[in-house]
């Protein structure tokens, strides 16, 4: 912990902890996870923006089905590359202290692929195309799946999840924001 | 930057007003205006942006009244603080900086521009905060620091934190739940044992032989006999050898040595301690009084643990949002495994196709033929009469076998007349034989389940109901086979002690101990067994072994349901027996400690993840409904021990008392009289009674909020479904004039065409007013108009003075507070604009 302490100063912690659901201890714990995804630049840079692979050599986002969208999304530059606040905030979303509204936030974002600000039945369809990986559903099963998933919350009948209509049924969907988090 | 449905309504209708007495305006100005209006719309409006939609508009209101009084130019910051619907206006006190700094918290922009906000609100901060007095605010600092630093040692304190994110990376968070479950239930035990140690055994083992006189408090009570206690206390004699073998035997039956330890009730005393620090500690009182704490406190824990979960599944008790609920809560953003994900994707492919095809099949039920349907039901009806006969002849079996080894343990010669080990056998009969049941039964349950056809979520839950009721009711069983020998009637006068037919136990709460000791000691070594004997084999077999029927076998799976119901099972032993035996919590604190790294070695290395996707959420509160069910059971003895039965007269604590809670009454008949009048009403039936009702009004009133509540749910529910019509409808008034085709991005819509037309904005309307405002202007080839400039875009040549004015104010950033509830939000479109006068328009855009 001694080398990681001397790395950021102690108005840089305070001012994270502030501004995150982090402890200074664990703004560290993120640190040292950041630091081990490309130790020779962030040595060298504690600023440092790492690439998308790099970012993706996480374990978490390595087997992650939305993994392009989360680094997007995080993205301070938009490019999929992330710095280590980009980094710091991301952990902090997934945190278990943080709350629920902000999860749904991310997790719309996440969801939306065209980012139209709307969940179409296209981004439904890509959503499920990647939750079921390798094996699919056929189309018939595809479309049955949308439709009922339209039908429990789409409530304008649009055919499309607007942001209102998201947080709504996240609302009633118990397990989202016991699988919305990642453990430091 | 926030319109409700009336304001969009009444916009739409100056617009079309407008549009229609200038029929010669330009068609193309026309489609930009409104694509500029669609742009507004809340659903088109970027995301950052939503979370204002929650603010109130009285806030909103309050901003820009503010606005208006105080037209000052502010930092840039704290405009785009406000525009994120953030109150910035009156920063009075450090409750309002730390409220906005949550807010700021909760943005959804990069941490950059967060830290930016912070930095302006504190140079703000201190400004403000120069002229006032500090007193209260360091002491609110002071408790926010403390808040961060409890924290931060609940953080490093939290134990098997790394052990648990290890198996959430490997086996998903419905297995990291049981763990999580496990943990609690560890410390639930320990703070049991540590009570009973603290308060009952350390007490009496400090200072019993320390020339502690012999006291009996309270002597004029009635209920108490020192004589009785003096003639049978010499009776009641433990046979100790010192044979190895016969050590370890009584160690693992709590028999022979082990019956003269602290673990048992038999050891302890009913003299009060007067050596005590205090002067005086009545060991009666102390154990009685640390028993029932321990009851409340595990009931009070319970609840709150339950509660957290149950709080936020209270308003789902509807299973309308499955499928929502599987594919956005699907993923465990945790798994960082590859084999484990592959194994998630297979299994939530399975759930999704599985509860499609379910769904299909369900049509398919509904229209079975009766002939079917006859023989359906005819198949359940026999598998639950077999069920039933399943679990009343396990429950004879335990009686029986209870019953049988009691008779063969009182035959005085059994231990000289058998071989040791057929003794440890018959002594361990009535726990294997519960242990045994408890591992066979539930099999036999999940085969006949198959035949009755039910849904697949029903099929787990009525398992696991019969699981349940299985292992309560070999319990019930065992207990009542206890009480018919506790409470057998023949009795010898002096000591109490049965004759004859009659077992003759000189200390029957020792005995009732040993039982749960037994059962506790079993249960444990079953456990250790089947994680190392069945399932460590396994996992070799796959990895050692190449033939195609070991890859068929393949490893275990983690069985959550199973594993929990185990767990709940040794915490309803601990419940029962540490009335009777008080280091029995030790017991089952070391047996869930050893379990978890039993189970950490077992879910890391030797199974897989559940296939069924386990819904931790709801299961949760179905285990904590049984945890409670427990409970409830276990009070029922051990209450009914306290009260009504007598206790023996050659041992034990109670032993000069003829019910136990006689102890209590002799500390009162202690106490000044004042006290003793006040103690007496508060326990007489009359004020009980006041209690009773007093309870039940607040029952009644917290239910009829929480139906208010209900009613208000759906109310808001319904609301929200209306404001998405009243948008739906706009937008195809919109369609309609501008003769745009409607839903022209969707691909792929299979509804018929009688849902209406589709409002997929147009492409050109996908940007958002934010660029909208970034830009200045936009460029010309999706003709979007920036919003501000519209009165110049759209000329206004026409002498309708009213409907210019209102336009250009509605358009225009001239704001004016007007309460909206005032304008009519139906859908009656009809409404002229005198109606409505110009002045009423406001909107912050």
């Amino acid at each position: 912990m001694g080398g990681s302490q001397s790395v950021f100063s102690e108005q840089e912690l305070s001012d994270y902890q502030e501004l995150t659901y982090f402890t200074k201890k664990e703004i560290l714990h993120v640190f040292k996870r950041f630091q081990t995804l490309d130790p020779d630049s962030v040595e060298r840079d504690k600023n440092a923006k790492l690439n998308r692979e790099t970012i993706l050599k996480l374990p978490e986002l390595q087997v992650n089905p939305f993994n392009d969208r989360i680094t997007t999304v995080f993205s301070s530059a938009g490019d999929g590359c992330m710095t280590f606040e980009d980094f710091l905030d991301m952990m902090s979303v997934f945190s278990d202290n943080a709350p629920k509204n902000v999860k749904v936030e991310y997790a719309f974002r996440i969801y939306d692929f065209d980012e139209d600000d709307v969940i179409s039945g296209k981004d439904l369809r890509e959503v499920i195309n990647r939750l079921t990986g390798e094996q699919a559903l056929n189309d018939e099963e595809m479309e049955q799946l949308i439709q009922n998933i339209l039908e429990e919350a789409d409530l304008d009948d649009d055919d499309s999840l607007s942001f209102a209509e998201f947080e709504h049924v996240i609302s009633k969907a118990p397990d989202f924001i016991n699988s919305f988090r990642i453990r430091l | 930057m926030v319109l409700t449905n009336s304001q969009m309504e009444y916009i739409l209708h100056l617009f079309l007003e407008e549009v229609n007495t200038h029929p010669n305006r330009r068609k193309g100005a026309a489609t930009s205006k409104v694509n500029a209006f669609i742009a507004l719309l809340p659903s088109k409006q970027p995301i950052d942006r939503q979370m204002s939609r929650r603010s109130t508009t009285a806030k909103k209101r309050a901003i820009a009244r503010n606005n208006k009084i105080h037209p000052s130019k502010k930092d840039p910051e704290m405009e785009e603080l406000e525009e994120q619907g953030i109150d910035v206006s009156n920063l009075e006190d450090e409750e309002d900086v730390h409220r906005v700094m949550n807010a700021i918290k909760q943005l959804p922009c990069p941490l950059a521009a967060k830290r930016r906000f912070r930095a302006k609100l504190l140079q703000k901060e201190i400004k403000q905060s120069s002229g006032c007095c500090g007193g209260s605010n360091t002491n609110r600092q002071n408790w926010r620091k403390f808040k961060i630093w409890k924290k931060e040692m609940s953080y490093k304190l939290e134990p098997w934190g790394s052990w648990l994110k290890n198996v959430e990376g490997h086996q998903g968070t419905g297995v990291v739940s049981y763990f999580v479950f496990l943990r609690w239930l560890f410390f639930l035990n320990l703070v049991i044992f540590i009570l009973m140690l603290l308060f009952v055994t350390i007490p009496y083992v400090a200072f019993s032989n320390n020339g502690y006189t012999y006291v009996v408090t309270g002597s004029g009570v009635s209920g108490m006999s020192v004589a009785s206690e003096q003639t049978c206390s010499p009776l009641y004699q433990v046979n100790v050898s010192s044979d190895a073998k016969t050590l370890i035997q009584d160690f693992l039956q709590g028999s022979g040595w082990m019956e003269k330890t602290a673990m048992f009730y038999g050891f302890y005393d009913s003299q009060d301690l007067n050596s005590f620090v205090a002067g005086h500690y009545s060991l009666p009182l102390a154990y009685l009084l640390t028993s029932l704490v321990i009851l409340l406190f595990s009931l009070i824990t319970m609840a709150r643990y339950t509660m957290q979960s149950f709080r936020e599944n209270l308003e789902d008790q509807n299973e309308k949002h499955q499928y929502c609920n599987r594919v956005f809560g699907g993923w465990d953003f945790a798994l960082s495994e590859e084999g484990t994900a592959v194994l998630k994707h297979r299994s939530l492919y399975k759930d999704l196709a599985g509860e499609l095809a379910e769904q299909r099949h369900h049509e398919a039920r509904k229209n079975m033929s009766s002939n079917d349907k006859c023989r359906l039901y005819t198949i359940r009806f026999f598998i639950n009469f077999m069920v039933i006969c399943i679990l009343g002849g396990s429950g004879y079996l335990i009686y029986w076998v209870t019953d049988w080894v009691t008779s063969f343990l009182a035959d005085p010669n059994y231990k000289t007349n058998n071989d040791a080990i057929v003794v440890l056998l018959v002594e361990f009969l009535p726990s294997l034989t519960i242990t045994a049941l408890n591992g066979i039964v539930p099999l036999i349950f999940g085969i006949v389940v198959k035949a009755e056809n039910y849904t697949p979520e029903f099929t787990i839950k009525i398992t696991l109901i019969r699981t349940v009721f299985l292992r309560l009711a070999s319990l019930a069983v065992l207990i009542a086979t206890i009480y018919r020998i506790v409470s057998c009637t023949d009795k010898e006068t002096t000591c109490n002690v049965g004759q004859n037919a009659c077992d003759s136990l000189r200390c029957w709460e020792t005995y009732v101990g040993q039982n749960f000791f037994k059962l506790i000691v079993l249960d444990f070594l079953v456990k250790v067994g089947v994680t190392l004997g069945y399932e460590l084999p396994r996992k070799i077999l796959t990895t050692k072994c190449d033939a195609a029927i070991c890859k068929k076998i393949g490893l275990a799976e983690f069985d959550i349901p199973k594993n929990v119901l185990d767990i709940v099972y040794t915490q309803t032993l601990c419940w029962l027996g540490f009335f009777y035996a008080p280091l029995i919590p030790a017991l089952a604190t070391i047996s869930m400690f050893v379990l978890f790294y039993l189970k950490y070695l077992s879910a890391m290395y030797n199974t897989n993840p559940p296939e069924i996707p386990y819904k931790a959420s709801k299961s949760n509160n179905f285990f904590m409904i049984v945890l409670m069910i427990a409970f409830f059971l276990c009070c029922l003895p051990v209450g009914y021990t306290m009260v009504k039965l007598t206790p023996s007269y050659g041992c034990g604590p109670f032993r000069i008392y003829s019910y136990m809670t006689v102890c209590v009454d002799a500390t009162i008949s202690n106490f000044p009289s004042w006290l003793q009048t006040i103690i007496g009403i508060f326990t007489s039936g009359s004020f009980i009674i006041i209690l009773l009702v007093l309870l039940s009004l607040i029952i009644y009133y917290t239910s009829s909020k929480s139906g208010a509540r209900a009613k208000m749910i759906v109310m808001l529910k319904e609301q929200m479904i209306m404001e998405g019509k009243d948008k739906q409808f706009l937008l195809n008034r919109i369609y309609e004039l501008t003769g745009e085709k409607p839903g022209a991005k969707k691909k792929d819509n299979k509804r018929p065409p009688s849902n209406g037309p589709r409002n997929g904005p147009p492409p050109s309307a996908v940007k958002t007013v934010n660029e909208v405002h970034q830009n200045g202007n936009v460029s010309k080839d999706n003709d979007l108009t920036p919003v501000d400039d519209v009165p110049e875009v759209v000329p206004y040549n026409d002498p309708d003075d009213s409907t210019r004015k209102t336009a250009e104010t509605a358009f225009k950033r001239e704001v004016t507070p007007v309460d909206w509830d005032q304008v009519p939000g139906d859908e009656n479109t009809n409404r002229t604009t005198s109606t409505v006068t110009a002045t009423n328009v406001a909107f912050d855009f």
